[in-house]
C-alpha cells in the first residue's frame, strides 16, 4: 500500500511534542526568574548610529539655514544702503546748500525730498 | 511592558510548543531547555528596551529560531544527528499507533534536513499557516510549501523503506 500525502500527515498527528512535567516546567520557570532578577535592568534605549547621523544632519541643515538668512539680511542691508546713498547723492547735487547727513533715520526724508524735487522738475 | 502575571501565563502557554520546536531542531533535550531560557530572557530584554511586539507567538518563534541557529553555529556542528536517546515526541491523545511506530516516526522526522524539519514542525505541531511560517522565517510562501512537500515525500520514502512495503520489492 502506497502512503499518500494525507496518510503521512495523519500519521504525524498521531504523535505530539513531549510535554514537560509540571515540576520540570516550574523548575525552568523558576530558573528563568532567577536569571531575570540577576540580570541588569536595561537602561534607556540608546540611539543607534542612524540617530546620530540624523542629529548631525539636522544640526547641519539648521546651520545652513541660519547662515543663509544672515547672507540675505546682509545683502538686503547693503542694497538698501547703496540705494539710499545714490538717492542722497542725487539730492545733494540738486540742493547743494542743504545740510545732508548720511543716516538711515533721514533716508525717508531724503527720499521724500528727492521725489518732491523731481516733481518740481528741478 | 507586560506584568509578571502576563509573563507567567505566556511562558506556560507557549513554552511547551516552543520547547518541542527547539528539541526538534536540536535533537537535544538539555540544550533545548537552555535555549528556551535564553529565548524568554531575550524576550524580556526586548520589552525592556521598548520593542513593541505585535504577535507574541511569532516573535517568540523567531527568537527561538535565532537562538537555535546561533547555538548551532557556535557549538553544535552535529545538530543534524539525533544525539539524544530521550524521545522528543510522545503518542498523542486518542492516537492509535504503537510506541514502536511513534519512535519510528520520530526517527523519520529527525532524518529530515533542518529546514524541512522546521517547516514540518511549524505546520503540523504549531498549527501555523504557510503564510505565517513564511513571515516567521522571512522566506516566500512558495519556498515554505516546497520544503513541506519535500519533507512529506522524504518521510514517505523513509517510512516505506522501514516497513518494506511490497510495492518496493514485487516488481514484475
Amino acid at each position: 500500500m502506497k502512503l499518500t500525502h494525507e496518510d503521512i500527515e495523519e500519521q504525524l498527528r498521531q504523535i505530539k511534542p513531549r510535554a514537560l512535567s509540571p515540576d520540570q516546567n516550574k523548575a525552568i520557570f523558576g530558573q528563568l526568574m532567577l536569571e531575570l532578577a540577576s540580570a541588569k535592568p536595561a537602561t534607556n534605549a540608546k540611539p543607534n548610529l542612524l540617530s546620530y547621523w540624523a542629529i548631525a544632519a539636522s544640526l547641519l541643515i539648521c546651520f545652513m539655514l541660519w547662515s543663509q538668512t544672515q547672507v540675505i539680511s546682509f545683502s538686503t542691508q547693503q542694497f538698501q544702503n547703496t540705494a539710499q546713498v545714490e538717492q542722497w547723492s542725487e539730492a545733494k547735487e540738486i540742493f547743494p546748500e542743504q545740510r545732508w547727513s548720511i543716516s538711515p533715520r533721514t533716508s525717508s526724508t531724503a527720499n521724500q525730498n528727492l521725489i518732491i524735487l523731481k516733481q518740481m522738475d528741478f | 511592558m507586560i506584568s509578571p502575571d502576563q509573563f507567567r501565563s505566556i511562558f506556560y502557554e507557549v513554552s511547551p510548543k516552543l520547547l518541542g520546536y527547539i528539541k526538534t531542531m536540536t535533537s537535544d533535550a538539555t540544550a533545548a531547555e537552555d535555549i528556551l531560557q535564553n529565548v524568554f530572557l531575550r524576550f524580556v530584554q526586548a520589552l525592556q528596551k521598548g520593542y513593541e511586539v505585535q504577535n507574541i507567538n511569532a516573535f517568540l518563534y523567531v527568537l527561538a529560531r535565532n537562538e537555535t541557529f546561533r547555538e548551532y553555529h557556535n557549538s553544535q556542528p552535529n545538530i543534524h544527528k539525533a544525539a539524544t536517546s530521550d524521545p522528543i515526541f510522545e503518542i498523542a491523545d486518542h492516537a492509535s499507533i504503537s510506541l514502536h511506530e511513534s519512535l519510528e516516526l520520530e526517527e523519520a522526522i529527525l532524518s529530515l534536513s533542518l529546514e524541512q524539519r522546521e517547516v514540518l514542525y511549524l505546520k503540523i505541531y504549531s498549527g501555523l499557516t504557510f503564510a505565517e511560517i513564511a513571515q516567521c522565517l522571512s522566506i516566500s510562501i512558495n519556498t515554505v510549501a516546497s520544503r513541506y512537500r519535500y519533507a512529506i515525500d522524504k518521510l514517505r520514502e523513509y517510512l516505506c523503506s522501514e516497513t518494506k512495503e511490497p510495492h518496493h520489492e514485487a516488481n514484475p
